[in-house]
């Protein structure tokens, strides 16, 4: 459909430049004011829907180790072990887990994006990357709440209020001796990786 | 072809490489892909808009003030013939 529109508004207003003497203003209203920001419009949508691909956020040579993470053949490492197991889409990992699951979230991993691909062109790459801010358990809640496996989790349960301090990220899902191994990125080419048939 | 027309064609022009540009790198799913479509797909028709926008209202406003070379002269004529009083 958009490709349709992009051609037919890339035809008309071709026309324009050729005989712009020889068109009603209806038809150049159409073909230069309508036509051109609607399709403009529903493009800026389709590159935010690209933006979400994994493939997207690994295209940066920056975040290779991060994308090679994923396929770590160790499902310890939280990132591999989500990616490897379907618990989160593949085509959509990054985004999956690194959207802030609040109102504006999107908006804002969008303005951080367009933040990183400038310091990428025009500024200096941190030696080491991290994140804006602590990763919060809402993130992870926004999927695992209320599952069994993490309702009945050992370490879960070990103390009457760890599940309700989690819930408030008063103790976080990531900290020493819970999930502290994520990405394990600087590591990433000493490690064998998972080679499935048919993943991209 | 009248001045109308060539702004027209001038903006015609600037919103067709600015939809040929945005065509182009909607299949390119990198970062970069983003910014040359509004960067530069965005800015050139974003001003092919413009021109041709303040073409039909520069139009629309001027015509009725803009004096109508014959009816000019008639008046000219007219006021030369009128005898001193």
């Amino acid at each position: 459909m958009l490709a349709f529109l992009f051609g037919l508004s890339i035809l008309l207003t071709a026309v324009l430049v050729i005989r712009p003497s020889q068109t009603s203003k209806a038809l150049a209203f159409t073909s230069l004011f309508v036509l051109p920001l609607t399709v403009s419009y529903m493009g800026v949508e389709t590159h935010i829907e690209n933006s979400k691909q994994t493939t997207f956020c690994t295209s940066c040579h920056v975040m290779g180790k991060h994308g090679r993470s994923l396929l770590v053949d160790d499902t310890t490492i939280l990132a591999a072990s989500h990616y490897q197991g379907g618990r989160i889409p593949r085509d959509r990992a990054c985004f999956t887990c690194h959207t802030t699951y609040t109102m504006y979230g999107d908006m804002q991993a969008k303005l951080r994006g367009v933040k990183h691909v400038l310091v990428n062109y025009f500024g200096k790459v941190p030696d080491k990357l991290k994140l804006y801010e602590p990763y919060h358990n809402r993130e992870c809640l926004h999927c695992h709440q209320g599952a069994r496996r993490y309702l009945k989790g050992e370490t879960h349960t070990a103390e009457p209020d760890r599940m309700e301090k989690m819930r408030l990220n008063q103790l976080s899902c990531v900290s020493k001796d819970c999930h502290d191994t994520v990405h394990l990125a600087n590591e990433v080419d000493s490690l064998p990786l998972w080679k499935p048939e048919g993943v991209k | 072809m009248n001045a109308e027309h060539k702004r027209i064609r001038i903006a015609a022009a600037l919103i067709l490489g600015g939809l040929l540009v945005e065509r182009l790198t909607l299949g390119w799913a990198h970062p970069t892909a983003f910014f040359v479509y509004a960067g530069v797909g965005g800015l050139l028709l974003l001003l092919g808009v413009m021109l041709f926008l303040s073409t039909l209202l520069g139009g629309a406003t001027s015509h009725p003030a803009s004096p109508d070379p014959a009816a000019t002269t008639q008046r000219a004529n007219s006021a030369d013939e009128k005898p001193a009083s």
